[in-house]
């Protein structure tokens, strides 16, 4: 070998050597970029995924916001018993577009999202409590969060139901629930509502209703012919009903059947019944203090509340109370020496010394107690 | 007489150390570089699995779980991992109604650095009206 080859040869060798090194370095270099790259797109899709879930989220909520205003995309859609055609709206989410831009920055470009929602396959609600316009059907939102040239859409679809959350006129008020099932997540809920067979999450729809609507199904116990169907008037308060229903007189008019929904116990003193009405109160205890009846009338008063109380007091000796009594899950309380003229359904009741029944009208059933009736000394 | 004898001369043996050093100082900085970065893509992916694994187990809960959060709460250690610290975060957008919960996971690579990873979304009341 001469030494010019030899030099030769170890300087190629050197430039072999120096060139797989740096052919090695930028393996790594292109390695460690390419993790960059796709750690930086895991990101993107889990912020991106995020916030399409929270415009999805504010969409229903704008949704359950606007459905029972005149003149909203929704307002004839949750209405009609079935339709025909899919009500389609699309929204910017305010709320959602903020959270994208504080999660991926404000740009340029400028990140934006939007949601588009459907409502598929309306189907009356099955039930025995069911109103022709409440239903079953699908929400298909599609939420598209762009951030500069990529556009990610996440599509989700939710069972809802439809019901109606207050009488037809003049509240005229519904609302959806958001079925659970598989993936429901963020927007899971309760899982039923009135009129459908109980189910694992019947303490939810029970807690869901329990606001304003308790009775819809026929309570606890179904023990009452609760039918909202024969609801004609609903107050939300006592004020209310009082300021609407008594007159200068002090009278107070029961026509068809008035529902008090307030929650809080109320005394009715000093008036007078008129009429042949009903009297509904879900959620709280009532007491007729020397409350007289209109003569020849004979109006109903149903306390349904779970261990409320329907109490007359202040009735004088020998006073007659004409009327139909019910508190199928509660506590009927009367005075010593009162006659009853009229029906008794209760839960409980210690009857007082003295009391006495009699029929309004001979059809009419006279007394009924569900647990215990027992008379007090 | 002096025998040439074949081989490298001293200054032949300098030049090519100072070439071979040349080349290989800056693939060595290449290797660090690509060592520290695989680290950071490792802690960053772990960081979004954390928060995203924290968010998804929120998904589901009741609602009224979700709301009874506390505002921030700190994340446990155990759960995070020596390099990382973190915390949940709860804002009422509308109270009772929707709210927003953020998860942000934050580390140092380095004395002079703060990494962090936020995620965040909203949860629906869906029996709300």
């Amino acid at each position: 070998m001469t030494p010019c080859r030899s030099r030769r040869g170890s300087l190629a060798v050197l430039l072999v050597l120096l060139t797989l090194l740096a052919l090695l370095g930028l393996t790594f270099l292109s390695r460690t970029s390419g993790e960059r790259q796709l750690t930086a797109q895991l990101l993107a899709h889990e912020r991106s995924q995020c916030v399409a879930e929270a415009a999805i989220a504010e969409a229903f909520w704008t949704v359950q916001k606007t459905m029972n205003t005149t003149g909203s995309a929704w307002f004839a859609a949750m209405r009609q018993p079935s339709s025909s055609s899919v009500p389609t709206q699309t929204f910017v989410p305010a709320r959602a577009a903020r959270l994208l831009e504080e999660l991926a920055g404000a740009g340029p470009p400028v990140p934006k999202v939007d949601v588009e929602l459907r409502f598929l396959g309306a189907a009356p609600l099955a039930g025995l409590a069911a109103d022709p316009a409440e239903k079953t059907g699908y929400l298909q939102a599609s939420a598209a969060v762009t951030i500069g040239s990529v556009k990610r859409v996440h599509r989700l679809v939710r069972e809802v139901r439809v019901a109606r959350t207050a009488p037809a006129a003049p509240l005229d008020a519904f609302s959806f629930w958001i079925c659970a099932g598989p993936g429901a997540g963020a927007l899971r809920g309760p899982g039923g509502l009135p009129g459908t067979p109980p189910g694992p999450h019947d303490a939810a729809v029970k807690l869901a209703l329990e606001q304003s609507w308790k009775y819809s199904w026929g309570g606890q116990r179904a023990r009452f012919p609760f039918a909202r169907a024969r609801v004609s008037e609903y107050y939300p308060d006592w004020k209310t009903f009082l300021d609407r229903r008594t007159d200068a007189s002090r009278t107070i008019l029961l026509s068809g059947v008035v529902l008090v929904a307030d929650t809080a116990d109320a005394t009715l003193s000093g008036v007078r019944l008129a009429g042949n009405g009903a009297l509904w109160v879900t959620d709280c205890s009532l007491k007729l203090a020397a409350v007289a009846v209109a003569k020849g009338d004979l109006p109903q008063l149903a306390v349904l509340g779970p261990g409320k109380k329907l109490e007359l007091t202040g009735y004088l000796p020998g006073s007659v109370f004409r009327g139909s009594l019910a508190v199928p899950e509660g506590t009927l309380v009367t005075e010593a020496d009162l006659t009853i003229e009229g029906s008794v359904l209760a839960d409980r009741w210690s009857i007082p010394p003295n009391t006495t029944l009699r029929h309004s009208r001979a059809a009419d059933p006279f007394l009924v107690t569900l647990s215990e009736a027992t008379y007090a000394p | 007489m002096r025998r040439k004898v074949p081989g490298f001369s001293l200054v032949e043996v300098l030049l090519a150390a100072a070439v071979a050093a040349l080349a290989i100082v800056p693939l060595a900085g290449s290797f660090t570089t690509a060592t520290l970065g695989t680290q950071q893509v490792v802690q960053t992916t772990r960081a979004v699995e954390l928060a995203s694994s924290r968010l998804e187990l929120l998904r589901g809960r009741p609602f009224a779980e979700v709301a009874a959060l506390p505002a921030v709460s700190v994340l446990p250690a155990a759960e995070l991992g020596r390099p990382c610290e973190g915390e949940m975060g709860r804002v009422d957008l509308v109270p009772g109604e929707l709210v927003r919960i953020a998860v942000r996971v934050r580390w140092s690579p380095s004395p002079k650095l703060l990494e962090k990873v936020e995620l965040a979304t909203f949860y629906l009341n869906a029996r709300a009206r």
